[in-house]
């Protein structure tokens, strides 16, 4: 029998070795979430259908609207901060939201064919935009992202499936792109990102991402319809990790890529279809906070699923 | 489970375990023996709680408030309130009302009229949802405003209601609600809307003849109630079919009042409408207050409708759907035998009236060519048909064409069961099926779900059981669009249709994946490309938001002869002349209609898919040039001796003779003996269906033929409702919400004719006929009561013993009982608060109702009850594993010393100094020392273990212990000290181990050895205990 020292001894000496072991296994990356928050209705902190997320850096919350078209300013904890509502949304609510280098709010006010600007309070700083294929014009927004240089980038559905660039003025420098399956057309590019000087789009209804300079020239193209690695079913959200990773928010497969933006190699996938923690129904987006914690939208259950890098 | 039962059976449970111990565990001795027993009760009582489901109680801190608000039609006379209306005024004041609540507390709205419904869940915050534009209806449903609101609360909060109304409630159980929210100390406060329209005048009532004579005059008066304060000079007017018949002013008195009008004799039968109205005037003035000046409630007051039929004569009416003008022939051929129809009596299809009542003034009805759905006849019109045959012993003829009978989407519908023919084909003919696929997408429309159904169950119903359905809807988990029913026969329908009650309609992307499954198949069921119908159909509905297919798959569509028809529900785009541009495009594209948009008026949309669904039934149409034999029936119809059957006929619509022994079919055509004529009498009335056209396309011999008039007008004539009843009256007596029926019955000899047993049908203003059983009440004399609780035409027939056409009569309900109250019901308010424990309140005072609202104190406690079976569960195992830990485990009362002594010697070894501890051990080694020396002899019996071997002594510590090695292993309890001891320093403790080759028996056999004694030792205790 072996004395007590030594019987404390090994306990230390495995405990240690255990420990860290399960350590080790505790810190990879998780396909449980690590939180869930939000739940059904109409009051704070209660979502119907949302469909837009948006990480702010510089408070470090959470924009999300609706489809009853509130925005709501939240919390990483899903605690409503502030909440306010589309002038207008008979005719249908917003798909697509970005924040602006100027710390405005960019809502892409999708059935009413226009961006509409708040403040981080709620206060409409301005709105542009109204119905039409012509410039300056837009059927169905769906989404906003900025470049380096302040540039706006706008894009659109509806046959008329493009991205329009504006200057801080408001005037169109160029047009993106067409309606169709070629490389450089989109059908329904329903979210899109900027890093690095080139533009990623998900172009939802061809199953795939494009890479384009910002100037539009189709950099590369990778994805294509299936639910392998890798492959995409509609994907809907599309936005960045801080390790440069794309992030890509699939409606048809109710998953998560995370995506080598170079390669378009798959490197973690997270969900599947259902209702239960760490499964999705009609992800719609997805944001990431600095620390690299992901935040998907998980509109068909009413709620926002956090997971550990 | 009550606690007492509980308890009980935890003792009972703990009873045999104490009895089982005593035998059992003799040998743990008593310590551990009664430890383990109550570690086994704790258990059992642990098991016992989680069985009885124990639950542990919250106290509530929050206060939660629901405001009921009533948003009934009457509310319209409420006339005080801050600001502009009444809905602002009470919305502002639940908005400050939620402002000025404590931050904490929750506060939801309810509004109410006929339904309830949540305007705002409970929340810290208010947040109201967009007003429903959804109809209030004709009632106020108080007592379904507080089932929702108790429905609605959280459990963790102390409750609250706050009813705001004007207290006239006119549907559901408020006795059973008001007790509902007592027994849950739920106390309403009530903040009553009050109005007193002692200014208004009510036109209660326009009694009008519902029968006369064409040219026969008769009066008509207008019952008037006026209040104490009314202005009651006005204008009165009588208005026939809208126009200005009679106009008078007059001076009311307060109460009832009756004026009376003689109207002309009028040449034209038919149904004729009369409307009187009031118009008040203004103070002093002698024109009437003009429309927009008086408030709805007046308006809806102050008219008042009734109906006379005017008979004389045969009376037909024509619905005429026959393209090119061709029912002219028909018009024709009548005309020829004297019974003409008139212009205003061929209508089209939109123009047949919804309602029974109005049917009343025809003889026979004619329906030429009419389909149903879209374009012909809607559901009411079905109704009212099929009552206006059955229930009120209408004649109707349905002749045939393109557009009649199953190729016209008759199949499922209401007049189909009036009807002597079927509209599914034979079993034994095989005629081309139809493929229809219903593509559904959710919109986002008020009860789209139930829409979608609709929509599907009407498809399903309308094609052949031979016909193939299939059913696409957006699945999210497999991401595309999935068969809820894939491909298949219909059959009875039955299993399609439970397919579409268990449709989850999703967010459908792109209709290129849904039209590839539709046309490709998917998941191993086959799409329309590899079906062998000859009409393959395809029905979409969406809001035309999924992106649009490719120009390739449309073509592939066209290439296998797949048509497609859109339906936009609540479009977000209309650019393309009111639609979306890739609904219409893909209508346009596959040869289909796009139909829409569908905005506030989804009930069309079943129509709308009936008339898709009939697409796939274009091969029930039989068509042959060279013509199809008729042949004329052994049994042909009393009515049409001597008239000439037609000759050969080069089309008619398949369908299939009612098995049904009243069914006559005098004409047949084709090899297989199909109808072409059949006749019956369904329930009051009788029916008869011409399978073939009455025009020049299949029977263009025949519409030139000597026979045709004939055949046509006897037809007509032997359909035609007999001469009216005149052995039974019927009186109609509103008494509030509910009417009188009274009908005095007399015989031949125009004496009381008791002891019949008699029914009535009363059809209400939805057109659903109801049974009435009447019960004699005096001799001759029978009466029954019916609901009239809606606005609109009540009609209820009577056959008589005798048959013949039945006795009618019909009533007018002018008002809903919404507006039959001109004041509001405080006591009922009263009422709902003191059986609560509620309290009725001044209205608008916010920062009074929030003190009381949100006032803790003045609400019962709530506890919410909290689950704790699955927290027991760990604490059960522990005790399990104590258990298991007292028994197994050797120990008395001073092990716990002991083992604390430990512990505290292992922290302290981990804590204490290098100094402190070479201290201690030096202190223990010299005290070890002293203990061993002092033993004296009693060490010499050591050495007859002999097994013991001295270890080396390289150390003067090492010399020491030589000196006492034979003590060593003589006091076990002393080499626990010693190793504890001098000698805890390090691996030296190992030198003072017995060397041994097999060290481990020697202990097992010391070990076994000690047992066996203390075994021996226990049992002659035992015996020496036994008596």
């Amino acid at each position: 029998m072996l004395p007590p020292r030594k019987v404390v001894r090994h306990f230390l000496l495995f405990g240690t070795v255990f420990g860290s072991a399960f350590g080790v296994i505790g810190c990879r990356p998780s396909d449980e979430p690590s939180s869930v928050f939000l739940e059904t209705g109409a009051g704070p902190g209660q979502v119907v259908y949302p469909r837009v997320i948006e990480y702010s850096a510089s408070d470090d919350t959470l924009f999300v609207v609706d489809r009853m078209a509130r925005i709501q300013h939240l919390t990483k904890a899903g605690k409503c901060l502030a909440a306010w509502r589309m002038p207008e949304f008979e005719a249908g609510k917003p798909v697509g939201a970005s924040l602006g280098p100027d710390g405005n709010l960019y809502v892409a006010d999708t059935h009413y064919h226009r961006v509409i600007v708040y403040t981080p309070t709620g206060a409409e700083v301005r709105r542009f935009g109204s119905r039409g294929t012509g410039t300056g014009e837009f059927i169905y927004p769906t989404d906003i992202a900025f470049d380096a240089a302040g540039l706006c980038y706008v894009s659109e559905y509806g046959d008329n499936d493009r991205i329009q660039v504006f200057d801080a003025t408001g005037r169109v420098v160029r047009t993106i792109g067409s309606a169709g399956s070629a490389a450089g057309q989109f059908i329904r590019p329903q979210s899109i990102a900027i890093r690095d000087g080139l533009l990623y789009v998900a172009d939802s209804c061809n199953h795939r991402v494009q890479v384009l300079t910002l100037e539009g020239v189709v950099v590369r193209v990778f994805g294509g319809s299936g639910d392998g690695p890798g492959e995409f079913r509609f994907p809907y959200g599309l936005t960045f990790n801080p390790a440069g990773n794309l992030v890509i928010t699939e409606f048809g497969n109710n998953r998560v890529q995370v995506i080598d933006a170079a390669t378009g190699k798959n490197l973690r996938t997270l969900g599947h279809a259902g209702h239960e923690p760490g499964e999705f129904a009609y992800p719609w987006a997805a944001a990431c906070d600095g620390r690299g914690d992901l935040f998907v939208l998980d509109s068909g259950n009413n709620r926002i699923q956090s997971f550990s890098p | 489970m009550p606690a007492a039962y509980v308890l009980g059976l935890w003792i009972a449970l703990c009873a045999v375990v104490v009895w089982l111990a005593a035998g059992s565990m003799q040998g743990l001795g008593p310590l551990r023996k009664w430890t383990a027993v109550g570690l086994r009760c704790l258990c059992l009582l642990l098991i016992v709680l989680m069985i009885a489901g124990v639950r542990v109680t919250r106290p509530s801190k929050t206060v939660e408030v629901i405001v009921l608000k009533d948003v009934s039609r009457s509310t319209s006379q409420v006339d005080k309130f801050p600001g502009a209306s009444l809905p602002t005024a009470l919305q502002t004041y639940i908005e400050q009302l939620a402002t000025a609540k404590p931050a904490d507390d929750r506060i939801g709205v309810v509004s109410f009229a006929s339904n309830a419904q949540i305007d705002a869940i409970p929340g810290t915050t208010l947040y109201t949802s967009p007003p429903s534009a959804k109809d209030p209806g004709n009632g106020t449903d108080i007592a379904q405003a507080i089932q929702l609101g108790l429905a609605t609360f959280s459990s963790d909060s102390r409750r609250r209601l706050v009813l705001i109304s004007d207290g006239n409630e006119n549907a559901g159980d408020l006795e059973a609600a008001m007790d509902l929210a007592a027994a849950q100390k739920v106390p309403i406060d009530v903040i009553p809307l009050e109005y007193s329209n002692t200014t208004g005048v009510v036109l209660e009532r326009l009694n009008a003849p519902l029968y006369r004579k064409t040219g026969e005059p008769f009066g008509v008066e207008v019952m008037m109630r006026a209040g104490v304060e009314a202005n009651r000079r006005g204008r009165l007017t009588l208005l026939h079919e809208g126009n200005i018949m009679a106009q008078r002013d007059v001076t009311l008195q307060p109460g009832l009042n009756v004026e009376r009008f003689v109207v002309a004799p009028m040449a034209a039968a038919g149904v004729h409408e009369f409307k009187a109205q009031f118009e008040p005037f203004t103070s002093g003035a002698a024109t009437p207050v003009r429309p927009g000046a008086v408030s709805p409630a007046m308006l809806a007051a102050g008219s008042a409708t009734a109906f006379t039929v005017l008979q004389g004569g045969s009376s037909v009416l024509l619905v005429d759907n026959v393209p090119n003008d061709g029912a002219q022939f028909l018009v024709n051929a009548l005309a020829h035998e004297r019974i003409v129809i008139p212009g205003v009596n061929r209508i089209t299809p939109d123009k047949l009236p919804s309602e029974a009542l109005r049917l009343q003034a025809y003889d026979c009805i004619i329906l030429a060519n009419v389909p149903r759905g879209s374009g012909g006849l809607d559901a009411a019109q079905d109704r009212a048909l099929a009552s206006y045959v059955h229930d009120l012993g209408g004649g109707l003829l349905v002749v045939g064409g393109e557009d009649a009978f199953g190729a016209g989407g008759w199949q499922g519908s209401e007049l189909e069961k009036v009807l002597p023919l079927e509209m599914e084909v034979p079993a034994r003919r095989e005629i081309p099926k139809g493929a229809l696929v219903l593509a559904m997408h959710s919109c986002e429309m008020p009860d789209g779900n139930y829409w979608g159904e609709q929509c599907g169950i009407k498809a399903i119903e309308a094609i052949g059981e031979r016909d193939d359905i299939g059913i696409l809807s957006y699945d999210y988990r497999s991401g595309g669009s999935q068969w809820d029913f894939p491909l298949a026969q219909r059959a009875d329908g039955s299993a399609a249709i439970s397919a579409v009650k268990n449709m989850k309609l999703g967010d459908m992307p792109s209709f290129q994946d849904m039209l590839e499954a539709a046309l490709n198949g998917r998941a191993g069921h086959p799409g329309l490309k590899d079906s062998n119908a000859r009409q393959k159909h395809i029905i979409v509905i969406s809001d035309g938001d999924p992106a649009g297919p490719s120009e390739d798959l449309m073509a592939a569509c066209r290439a296998a002869k797949v048509t497609l028809s859109t339906v936009s529900v609540y479009p977000h785009d209309r650019s393309d002349r009111n639609l979306p541009p890739t609904m219409r495009k893909m209508a346009e594209s596959l040869g289909g209609k796009s139909y829409g948009p569908i905005d506030s008026n989804p009930n069309q949309l079943p129509q709308i898919f009936i008339k898709e669904a009939t697409v796939v039934r274009r091969s029930l149409i039989q068509e042959e040039p060279k013509g199809f034999a008729v042949k004329q029936s052994p049994t042909f119809d009393e009515a049409l001796k001597g008239v000439a059957a037609p000759g050969a006929l080069t089309g008619y619509v398949l369908t299939s003779l009612r098995k049904d022994g009243l069914v006559d079919m005098p004409l047949s055509i084709g090899n297989s003996n199909d109808p072409l004529l059949a006749i019956w009498q369904a329930g009051l009335g009788r029916s008869a269906c011409y399978t073939s056209d009455a025009r020049n396309k299949w029977g263009s011999n025949w519409v030139l033929s000597s026979g045709f008039s004939k055949f046509w007008a006897q037809l007509v004539r032997s359909l035609a409702w007999p001469a009216t009843s005149t052995d039974m009256d019927i009186r109609i007596d509103p008494q509030g919400d509910r009417a009188k029926i009274v009908v005095e019955a007399l015989d031949a000899n125009q004496a009381f004719n008791s002891g019949l047993a008699l029914s009535a049908t009363a059809i209400g203003p939805d057109g659903r006929p109801h049974a009435v059983r009447l019960s004699q009440t005096a001799p001759g004399v029978y009466e029954a009561t019916m609901d009239t609780g809606s606005p609109g035409n009540y009609i209820v027939s009577v056959s008589g013993p005798g048959g013949g056409r039945p006795a009618v009569a019909g009533l007018s309900v002018n008002s809903s009982a919404e507006f039959r109250d001109t004041k509001s019901n405080m006591t009922r308010l009263q009422t709902i608060a003191d059986r609560t424990g509620g309290k009725v309140m001044t209205p608008y005072e916010v920062p009074v109702h929030a003190a009381r609202f949100f006032d803790r104190t003045l609400l019962p406690d709530v506890s919410s009850p909290l689950p704790i079976a699955d927290s027991l569960f760990p604490l059960l195992l522990a005790l399990l594993l104590l258990d298991i830990a007292c028994r197994r485990l050797a120990w008395d009362a001073q092990t716990p010393g002991r083992m604390l002594a430990k512990v505290g010697a292992f922290v302290r070894s981990y804590t204490a100094t290098v100094p402190q501890l070479e201290q201690a051990q030096s202190d223990q080694a010299v005290a070890t020392l002293r203990t061993v020396r002092g033993r004296g002899g009693s060490v010499s019996q050591g050495p007859a273990l002999g097994t013991v071997q001295p270890p080396a002594a390289t150390t003067g510590a090492g010399t020491a212990k030589a000196r006492f090695e034979a003590a060593e292993g003589t006091t076990p309890a002393d080499i626990g000290a010693w190793a504890g001891g001098a000698a805890s320093g390090g691996d030296k403790a190992g030198a003072a181990k017995p060397k041994s080759d097999n060290p481990g028996a020697m202990e097992d056999q010391s070990a076994v050895s000690g047992l066996a004694a203390a075994k021996r030792r226990a049992q002659e205790r035992m015996k020496g205990d036994q008596p």
